[in-house]
């Protein structure tokens, strides 16, 4: 299964428990609602019997008052106070209509019904009962004869009669057993008896009442329970949902997200690993999702890092081994040079010593152009050489300890014919400590070392000055040796300055006709120096000469000098490369 | 070229002349440099390999002897080695003469018990300059 497939049907299952909650708290709320409203049902209905009840007491007390006024007095009600009263009745009618309308739902309707009937027959009874009050005679009638007509009906009632009638006795006498009263018109009587039924009914009502009241306090009851309950239960579902959700989530997450991460760990330290150069490893995934699409492009990277490092290994091996070819190639061919060139060059001299022998003298200048052209045939193939001792790590160090006073004065006695040639005056500029004037070097390589500088200066100054100073570098025993060659000949521009140690390098071909040269004494000077230890350096400006410095320690290292002697120079100067660019 | 300072017959024969036994394989080389020795008034005997110099050196006792190092059958560090342990021959004073223009060369070729060291091509005032060194 892809990640994305994951992360969404993550993100799905939590939005259904989003939902899932949502739809909790709508039902919640609707549980609630629904077991409120029932609660208010029935508290209201428990408001309605009380009304009820209330009305029916009053009726009850009413009805035996307007009696006994009626009984005691001629006066009897207006028509205004009928419908005052006959209003209340109605009103209590409707109220009850009302309490009986709210109680449609119940399974238990009986009571409610049964006082619906009775109020309505009550409602009857009082009316003609107040109709019989009124000065009013012809309202009598219609009050007759509803009270006639409803007279049939309260045939269920009669067995409730009996015992409402015990229980109202006392209220009931004083009207029916006043002697007073007794001598009154018949309709008084009526109205006696009226009240009466009146009462009985009220009773009844007042009983049923009492049994609603009863069944409405036991409902109120069990609708607060509900409603307590509900909210109860609502609180509970709500909690165990959301916790459950919340569980559900951090579970699904962590389990996503963890597997994220451990596979993205394998994965970094595969990658690391990789990186390392461990191309052999291989990422452990065998899935078909997007992590296990970047591991095994991981994989394969190694794959390939591996055949590229391979071949790459290979071009290296196989580039020393040209390297080492070459110079071993190099050297043998020096070597096989010399023969014949020693041959040339030995012929020729022993041509020029028989032509002037014989006084064939004309044939002498011929003969030393040949002499020449052969030393510097021969001259560059001994540079060859020196160059592919070095780079095949075959030149070795002879050291010894060299009195440099006297090396000095040798090498400036060799040169002083090349200094001469230009009209150039040589200085010598000696400033040793008379205990401090001995170096341990490889001689021939000082010498040879010195000998080029002082040539070269020779070679590009003319009518000026060349000096060869000797110093050491601070007034320690072990201070090492400064030797310098400075010239005011033509000097070099800062860019030729720069290539000035690379080899096959002069200033520019003209430079090698006018001057001479193999273009590789500075380089193996340069390297003869880093050999022992020391350096070469140039400073140069056109125009005005040069100065060359070589520094050198007092006391030449040779261990590691002979054994490291390869590693010592640098790797990008290691292959002679043939440049037509300048510099002497 | 100046004249040599040394004996000045150039004929090489006479017993007043000083004798040098140049021991060298390559033909051309052997011949260049006696003749140039020659005419320098040298008397220069000619040895082919390193067995064949110590015979020479036994059998005419020369004054000096010029050695080249890289010689067949036996080679010039061994063959000075030889001449140098016999009493008879230590006295003779040897040049060696190499292609190789190395200081390990020079060395090599001193501590085989040489008195001088000289390398090729022969750049002849210098080896003129050693000889006479060595027979003075």
């Amino acid at each position: 299964m892809s990640i994305l497939l994951r992360l969404i049907l993550s993100s799905v299952v939590i939005l259904a428990l989003f939902a899932v909650n949502l739809g909790v708290n709508f039902w919640s709320d609707k549980h609630r609602a629904l077991s409120f409203e029932d609660l208010e049902r029935t508290r209201r209905r428990q408001a309605l019997a009380a009304d009820v009840e209330r009305d029916l007491k009053d009726r009850r007390r009413e009805s035996a008052m307007m009696v006994t006024m009626a009984v005691g007095s001629d006066s009897g009600l207006d028509r205004d106070e009928l419908e005052t009263m006959m209003a209340r009745v109605r009103a209590t009618e409707k109220t009850v209509q009302e309490l009986r309308a709210l109680s449609d739902e119940l399974a238990e309707t009986e009571d409610l019904d049964a006082l619906e009937v009775n109020y309505s027959r009550l409602a009857n009874q009082l009316e003609s009962l107040y109709a019989g009050l009124t000065d009013d005679a012809e309202l009598e009638e219609p009050g007759l004869e509803d009270r006639e007509g409803s007279g049939d009906e309260p045939g269920i009632s009669p067995p409730e009669d009996p015992s409402a009638t015990q229980a109202e006795g006392p209220a009931a006498e004083p009207g029916a057993g006043d002697p007073l009263q007794a001598e009154t018109d018949e309709t008084d009587l009526d109205e006696a008896v009226s009240l009466q039924s009146a009462q009985a009914l009220i009773r009844q009502a007042l009983e049923l009442v009492e049994e609603i009241q009863l069944a409405e306090r036991v409902r109120v009851q069990d609708a607060t329970d509900a409603y307590f309950a509900a909210q109860d239960l609502t609180r509970r579902n709500t909690l165990w949902i959301f916790g459950l959700s919340i569980l559900l989530a951090v579970a699904l997450s962590t389990a996503v997200s963890s597997m994220l991460a451990r596979r993205l760990r394998d994965l970094e330290a595969g990658a690391r690993k990789i990186g390392k150069g461990d191309l052999d490893f291989r990422i452990q995934d065998t899935g078909q999702d997007e992590l296990s699409r970047v591991a095994r492009t991981f994989n394969a990277m190694a794959v390939d890092l591996k055949a590229a490092r391979h071949s790459e290994e290979m071009a290296r091996l196989a580039a020393e081994e040209a390297n080492r070819a070459k110079s071993t190639f190099l050297a043998n061919m020096s070597h096989e040079l010399r023969t014949p060139m020693n041959a040339i060059i030995g012929y020729g001299e022993m041509l020029v010593e028989e032509a002037e022998d014989t006084g064939q003298e004309e044939l002498i200048p011929d003969l030393n152009k040949i002499l020449a052209a052969g030393r510097h045939l021969l001259a560059l193939i001994n540079d060859i050489l020196d160059l592919s001792k070095i780079e095949a790590g075959k030149m070795t160090l002879y050291l010894e300890e060299i009195h440099l006073p006297d090396l000095i004065d040798d090498v400036s006695s060799t040169i002083d014919p090349l200094v001469a040639k230009n009209r150039n005056q040589l200085q010598i500029e000696i400033d040793l400590p008379p205990d401090g004037r001995s170096l341990v070097a490889d001689e021939t390589k000082v010498r040879q070392t010195l000998f080029n500088l002082l040539s070269n200066a020779a070679k590009f100054t003319s009518e000026g000055s060349i000096t060869l100073g000797c110093r050491r570098t601070g007034p320690e025993s072990d201070a090492g040796f400064l030797f310098t060659v400075t010239d005011t000949g033509i000097g070099m521009t800062a860019e030729q300055l720069d290539k000035v140690f690379d080899e096959f390098t002069q200033a520019d071909a003209s430079t090698t006709r006018k001057f001479g040269g193999t273009g590789l004494g500075l380089s193996i000077c340069k390297k003869f120096c880093t050999l022992m230890g020391g350096d070469l350096r140039a400073e140069s400006q056109e125009g005005k000469g040069s100065t060359f410095t070589v520094e050198l320690p007092a006391v030449v290292d040779d261990g590691p000098e002979s054994a490291t002697l390869a590693s010592r120079i640098p790797t990008a100067s290691r292959i002679p490369t043939v440049s037509s660019g300048p510099t002497p | 070229m100046a004249s040599p300072p040394s004996p000045s017959s150039s004929t090489g024969s006479e017993p007043s002349a000083r004798r040098i036994l140049l021991v060298e394989d390559n033909e051309m080389n052997a011949d260049m440099l006696s003749r140039r020795l020659r005419r320098r008034g040298f008397e220069v005997h000619l040895a082919v390999d390193g067995q064949d110099g110590i015979e020479k050196v036994r059998e005419m006792a020369p004054d000096l002897v010029l050695m080249d190092m890289s010689l067949p059958v036996l080679d010039g560090w061994e063959a000075t080695r030889r001449l140098k342990s016999d009493p008879a021959t230590r006295a003779v004073p040897v040049i060696a003469l190499t292609a190789h223009a190395m200081a390990e060369d020079r060395q090599k070729a001193l501590d085989a018990g040489c008195d001088e060291y000289d390398s090729k091509p022969v750049e002849l005032p210098r080896l003129l300059r050693k000889i006479n060194a060595l027979l003075a």
